[in-house]
């Protein structure tokens, strides 16, 4: 295969992958940049959350026990395991376990002194699905399907820059869009330097 | 036929040469958010700010609990601040945060000694980015604070028309259709099964 066809199918074939992603992240963007036309009546974005029950938790944990161990327990205790993260030390009354699913979020708070959990859940809303899955990032959470998206997000930043440089050869090849593709071109850094430098 | 092949290809080449900026801000932001540690030795050492300027001032209105952005707004219209700003009173004293991409500054006043201070953030290309990125909504006071947001909303419509005018070009190249099903069925099939276990 020739070089320029390789980086024609390449330039497809990355874009086909990854369009599930371009949706969430298009789609996400534009929610984020109309917060107030998709909040409630509230003014938040994000749904309230609701109790869905109130459960004995009797448990003892060592004194040097990290709250992500207590965290990551507790979940798996209730068969809610995944990415999370904790609001509290663990010797204060209350440790509060924030579970990030895709589709909900759970809110768990453990009152170790009383040995009570209370457990809540956020109803499902498409801005605040999409917002979830905007800011999902990182290597930071020990779960396979985590550490898969953190891959993929890694995909796209390399999709971008591919996409640009190899977008840069594509419009060179084609001749008579080298003009108005330099116009396009300089207009665009031209807009993003006045911007950069004033605002 | 021929003509709308043409416009649609054009279309997808031009919109890219037009976001290059914002598709390279995008990406290289995005890979400093999803490798943290790496980036962070990046940023300036502390302190964040450095002294501009400091002096006596006295606001011309006496905060009240409800003409906090007011205040805000003439404290920076007598200092020659324009565009965006985030202010929020602690005690007795007043901070006011000037939203810039390159220099945003902080002007810190307290209430009983009547002091006013104006420190500039130390410059970092990788905060520079994240600003960039993060910066989002039609919250400015002016047509240029507002061109950002705009801009934004024309990247997030730009890139479902890339999906379109792609699956477009993708569709007429017929050798390209079954390994592009395949690709895009795969795609399609990694995002369900991570969004339904994560």
């Amino acid at each position: 295969m020739k070089p320029s066809k390789l980086i024609r199918r390449t330039h497809m074939y990355l874009a086909l992958f990854l369009t599930p992603w371009l949706i969430i992240y298009a789609l996400s963007g534009l929610v984020l940049n109309h917060g107030k036309l998709f909040a409630g009546p509230d003014g938040r974005l994000a749904q309230p959350f609701e109790k869905m029950g109130e459960r004995e938790y009797k448990a003892a944990f060592s004194k040097d026990a990290d709250v992500r161990v207590i965290g990551s327990q507790i979940l798996e205790d209730l068969g809610l395991s995944g990415t999370f993260n904790t609001q509290g030390g663990p010797h204060q009354p209350k440790l509060v376990i924030n579970r990030h699913g895709a589709f909900a979020s759970h809110r768990i708070t453990y009152f170790h002194e009383r040995g009570r959990l209370l457990i809540e859940k956020q109803t499902f809303n498409t801005p605040t699905f999409l917002n979830r899955a905007h800011f999902r990032h990182g290597y930071g959470q020990p779960y396979a399907s985590s550490m898969v998206w953190a891959a993929i997000v890694d995909l796209v930043v390399v999709a971008l820059l591919f996409w640009v440089l190899s977008g840069i050869w594509m419009w060179w090849e084609i001749k008579p869009a080298r003009l108005w593709g330099a116009v396009f071109g300089l207009m665009g850094f031209g807009i993003f330097g006045v911007l950069l430098a004033t605002i | 036929m021929k003509s709308t092949n043409l416009i649609l290809r054009r279309t997808h080449l031009y919109l890219g040469m037009l976001l290059i900026p914002w598709l390279l801000v995008y990406g290289l932001s995005t890979l400093m958010f999803n490798h943290g540690d790496t980036f962070r030795k990046f940023r300036p050492a502390d302190p964040q700010f450095t002294l501009l300027w400091e002096k006596d001032y006295t606001l011309k209105t006496p905060l009240t609990h409800d003409n906090l952005r007011e205040v805000a707004l003439q404290l920076l219209s007598d200092h020659d601040f324009e565009g965006a700003f985030f202010a929020r009173q602690q005690g007795q004293q007043l901070t006011i945060n000037v939203q810039n991409f390159l220099h945003p500054t902080r002007l810190t006043y307290h209430l009983h000694t009547h002091h006013l201070m104006a420190e500039k953030k130390k410059f970092a290309w990788v905060e520079v980015l994240q600003r960039l990125h993060f910066r989002a909504g039609y919250n400015g006071t002016s047509l240029l604070g507002n061109a950002w947001p705009f801009i934004v909303d024309v990247f997030c419509l730009t890139m479902l028309i890339w999906i379109l005018t792609g699956l477009y070009l993708w569709w007429k190249i017929r050798v390209s259709r079954l390994p592009g099903w395949l690709t895009l069925g795969g795609g399609v099939a990694t995002i369900v099964a991570l969004l339904l276990t994560l």
